[in-house]
């Protein structure tokens, strides 16, 4: 039956296009390892098979083993890891929204509960406080032991991947951090710590704000879905990082990013954005112009 | 007016003074002479008007088509392939349409604050009559095949077969019998299938796809020599529901994508159906017209017209048989009456009313009155930030004329009744399941969320389809369904993966077969699952093209979740989410199911000996 189709949905759906179920072997495929957001799925197995020796995981490379001692030092940080990223993944979802029609209110709304309940449980959970109580040498201890296991198999393709994720979440959580984000990817050596740091960062830095900003995002989309004008279109253009729509823009980054460091990467990012020309802008201008010229001539 | 004369208005000196323009030498027509001819009728108004493809009017009006129009599903298997898609554009921005300012635009008092204002007046005159223009005829590339001439008779002649007690589910052997649309792998947007109905016999199939086109196919009536299969199911009419539009207050396109079709039930011998994008719900007569009216004594049987001079003699004209011809005309339009999507229609066992459900309200209709429309429910909040829960599907029940249920995404169904309040935001009856705490995981709520609820044809059950499994409740028991059946429920531990790639939010649909004994619902990789309900027996099939000679028997699948896989048995690894099955149907009276693809529609019966 192998009837499997590589074939990515629509572009904005082709980010989240991923190989969830992966095979027992495939070869070494660009595309999709570009497409495929690079958060390795034996995290989101039951919490009962992390804590059992001898782990099987499955990656982009092929099978290995996961001790069991590893297995146990990372059993709490490896939930707050799932935790983490899968609320990073929804904010991003809940930002990426096809913009020309009305996005779905259903899944807005199920992302959005998916949101809040991870920020309460955090919340409840103390984990603010507890990331921030950590010596620096230990929290560094840590960060390096997951993310060396995480990244075993995902640094290659990971490296151009995540900076579109960076673009997204520094453009929302202010400039500020987008600055000491960059920092802190240049000093890390693997591509999965800048992602772990920058949320440390966060945690640490202004857990509040952070809360704010969720909440501040969330009762955004829903003001957007709730009353559009041509001004809010605009604006939500404006924050949403367009090199996602063009995957020619995306893969060119990548590839002419290989060598170069995190840093770069980021400005090489932001570069596109600003020269490539972003049809779903330029349309709505037109369309800006054309109503004005209806509403004058009227 | 001189050319040299609008440049001195303009406050310029004109070069020159100009030569007699043509107009002024051109000798008048001589008084007397009588002209040969007076120039007779074009071409194009002699052949009738045909109506362009609506690409074509898209192109006229200098905008690129955002796709081609697909093919439909009234095409051959054989048939050319789609096209490909078309850049995205607005369509023309130029002139507006003259539609009045929707209502809810208006400052309203508050959610929920009784009906809303009817349009009145040349507005709303306005839309209705532009909407009855004759719609646009179909225009096939192809001829359309050609059928036999048929009176509309009585449906009463297929076999009945005993389906109930002979042991159900696994008892019938399904086989394949027909398969429309292309055969492509490049599926055209526009060709996705979005709906199935059989209407309330039978023999009437329809189908929505995202090109807002209607296909209706129709069952040939049974040979009697065949007496192994029942009759085919053959492309009866297809048209252009709905449009895209634009929303202008909002800078967002309506999608024209046909999200539900129902029928009502035939009356005489034209057929109804409501059909309705986001927006947008529009009532459809169907008729056949077999007969056309010949021997007028001013027009000529092309159509054009003669001198009434050079008639001589006068003839009463008469009705004369022509080949059949299948006409679909939108007799209302429902329009201006939803904020949010629709999700839902269903139309009441009165016949008179139905709802449209959206993501907060439920709004009750008249079939005859499109200017207003009773809203019954409504779960906006004050404020929008503090939005929870939407509406996900609704239905009215088969026999009781003022219940109805809706189910939201939260996995709740409320049962409300119309004679309690004019507005129905308290339920009569919640139906909720506790949750099961050894299952929970951050995505308990989003599988939870309930996509299709359909009650039995008897009205005593209700059936919700929520991502993993299939419920069965019990109108009189609130607190727990009385059957559970898993659908996938070996996805369950891939939920995270499936919400990367936005799998789990599919909203499948689910039927019940004609005597509420069976069960179906369809999942991934092409494969549709039915349980039956009295042998707790349950089976998964495939709806794949590598079965299709007619009358296969249809192998059942099994996925194999984890360890060791059986031969025949298919890896959870292995397959195919982009190809799912969401929309199924089941003949009322028989064992025949529409089953629809992305772009393809199979038909299987069971096997006939």
């Amino acid at each position: 039956m192998g009837g499997r189709s590589w074939e990515p949905l629509p572009l904005c759906a082709a980010l989240w296009t991923c190989s969830p179920l992966v095979p027992e072997w495939r070869p070494w495929d660009p595309v999709h390892m570009l497409l495929t957001p690079v958060v390795p799925h034996w995290l989101f197995q039951n919490m009962d098979t992390m804590f059992v020796r001898g782990l099987k995981r499955k990656c982009f490379d092929g099978e290995e083993d996961i001790e069991g001692t590893l297995a146990g030092i990372k059993a709490i940080p490896s939930y707050n890891l799932q935790r983490q990223s899968l609320l990073d993944m929804s904010l991003v979802k809940l930002q990426l929204c096809h913009m020309l029609v009305e996005p779905n209110l259903c899944r807005s709304v199920l992302i959005a509960n998916t949101v809040r309940q991870i920020q309460e449980e955090m919340t409840q959970d103390g984990t603010w406080q507890m990331i921030n109580t950590q010596s620096p040498g230990q929290a560094s201890l840590d960060r390096l032991v997951s993310t060396d296991i995480l990244c075993r198999s995902s640094r290659d393709q990971a490296e151009g991947k995540h900076l579109p994720a960076y673009g997204a979440f520094s453009k929302d959580f202010g400039s500020d951090q987008a600055q000491e984000s960059s920092e802190t990817m240049s000093t890390a050596s693997s591509v999965q710590a800048p992602r772990n740091l920058q949320s440390n960062v966060w945690e640490m830095e202004n857990p509040q704000e952070n809360k704010g900003n969720f909440q501040k995002s969330l009762d955004q989309i829903f003001e957007t879905l709730e009353n559009k004008s041509p001004n809010s279109v605009e604006d939500l253009f404006s924050e949403v990082d367009n090199s996602y729509y063009d995957l020619d823009t995306m893969l060119t980054g990548m590839m002419s990013n290989t060598k170069m460091g995190h840093c770069d990467g980021l400005e090489t990012f932001s570069s596109p954005t600003n020269t490539a020309s972003n049809s779903n802008c330029k349309s709505d201008l037109n369309d800006l112009d054309h109503i004005v010229e209806i509403l004058v001539e009227s | 007016m001189k050319a040299a004369d609008r440049w001195r208005a303009e406050g310029r000196e004109p070069r020159h003074e100009g030569g007699q323009c043509r107009a002024e030498v051109q000798q008048p027509r001589q008084e007397g002479r009588q002209p040969r001819h007076e120039g007779g009728r074009c071409r194009a108004e002699r052949a009738g008007r045909a109506e362009p493809r609506a690409a074509d009017r898209c192109r006229a009006e200098r905008q690129p088509p955002r796709h081609e129009g697909g093919q439909g599903l009234g095409r051959d298997m054989a048939a050319p392939p789609a096209l490909l898609r078309a850049a995205r554009s607005r369509p023309a921005l130029t002139s507006p349409p003259a539609l009045p300012a929707p209502f809810w635009t208006l400052t309203a008092g508050g959610a929920g604050a009784g009906p809303p204002q009817p349009r009145r007046g040349r507005a709303a005159a306005a839309s209705i009559r532009r909407h009855r223009r004759p719609p646009p005829p179909p225009a096939p590339r192809r001829p359309p095949r050609p059928r036999r001439p048929r009176r509309p008779t009585r449906r009463g002649r297929y076999r009945q077969h005993n389906m109930a007690g002979a042991g159900g589910g696994n008892d019938i052997q399904w086989c394949f019998s027909q398969v429309k649309g292309a055969v492509d792998d490049d599926v055209a947007e526009a060709d996705i299938i979005s709906t199935v109905e059989f209407n309330h016999s039978g023999e009437l199939l329809a189908t929505g796809d995202k090109g807002g086109r209607v296909v209706i196919f129709q069952q040939e009536q049974e040979n009697k020599t065949q007496s192994h299969s029942r009759g085919e199911y053959n492309v009866y009419s297809t048209f252009q529901s709905h449009e895209p539009e634009f929303d202008y207050l909002k800078s967002l396109e309506i999608e024209e994508k046909i999200n539900k079709i129902r029928w009502l039930p035939q009356k005489n011998a034209a057929q109804f159906l409501l059909s309705t994008n986001d927006k947008t719900i529009k009532l459809w007569k169907i008729s056949e017209r077999d007969k056309r009216p010949e021997g007028y004594n001013l027009k000529e049987e092309d159509g054009r017209y003669r001198d009434p001079t050079t008639v001589t003699t006068l003839r009463v004209p008469v009705f004369r048989p022509m080949d059949l011809m299948v006409e679909a005309s939108p007799r209302r339009i429902f329009a201006n009456a939803h904020t949010y999507h629709i999700n839902s229609i269903s139309i009441n066992s009165d016949y008179e009313t139905y709802l449209s459900a959206d993501d907060l309200r439920i709004n009750l209709w008249h079939l005859e009155i499109t200017d207003r429309s009773f809203n019954i429910v409504d779960i906006k909040p004050a404020n929008m930030e503090e939005l929870t829960e939407v509406i996900t599907a609704a239905e009215f029940h088969p026999n009781s004329c003022s219940t109805f249920v809706y189910s939201s995404s939260k996995g709740t169904i409320r049962l409300c009744d119309m004679r309690a309040s004019a507005l129905c935001d308290r339920h009569s009856k919640l139906f909720e399941e506790p949750e099961d705490p050894s299952n929970r995981s951050f995505f308990s709520e989003i599988i939870s969320s309930i996509s299709d609820v359909k009650f039995s044809h008897s009205g005593r059950y209700m059936m919700t389809r929520d991502y993993l499994s299939v419920k069965i409740w019990d109108l009189n028991m609130e607190n727990r369904p009385v059957e559970t059946y898993q659908v996938h429920e070996y996805l369950r531990s891939k939920l995270c993966s499936l919400y990367e790639n936005d799998c789990i939010f599919d909203k499948f649909e689910c039927c019940w077969n004609g005597s509420d004994s069976i069960v179906m619902t369809g999942s991934y990789n092409n494969f549709f699952r039915m349980f039956d309900r009295n042998s707790k027996r349950d089976i998964t099939l495939e709806a794949s093209r590598e079965n299709n000679k007619p009358r296969t028997v249809l192998k059942p699948r099994k996925v194999c979740a984890s360890g060791k896989r059986k031969k025949d048995e298919i890896s959870v690894d292995s397959l195919d989410f982009n190809k799912k099955i969401l929309h199924t149907a089941w003949h009322p009276k028989e064992n025949i199911i529409a089953v629809a693809t992305t772009n393809n529609l199979y038909i299987f019966q069971d096997k006939m000996n």
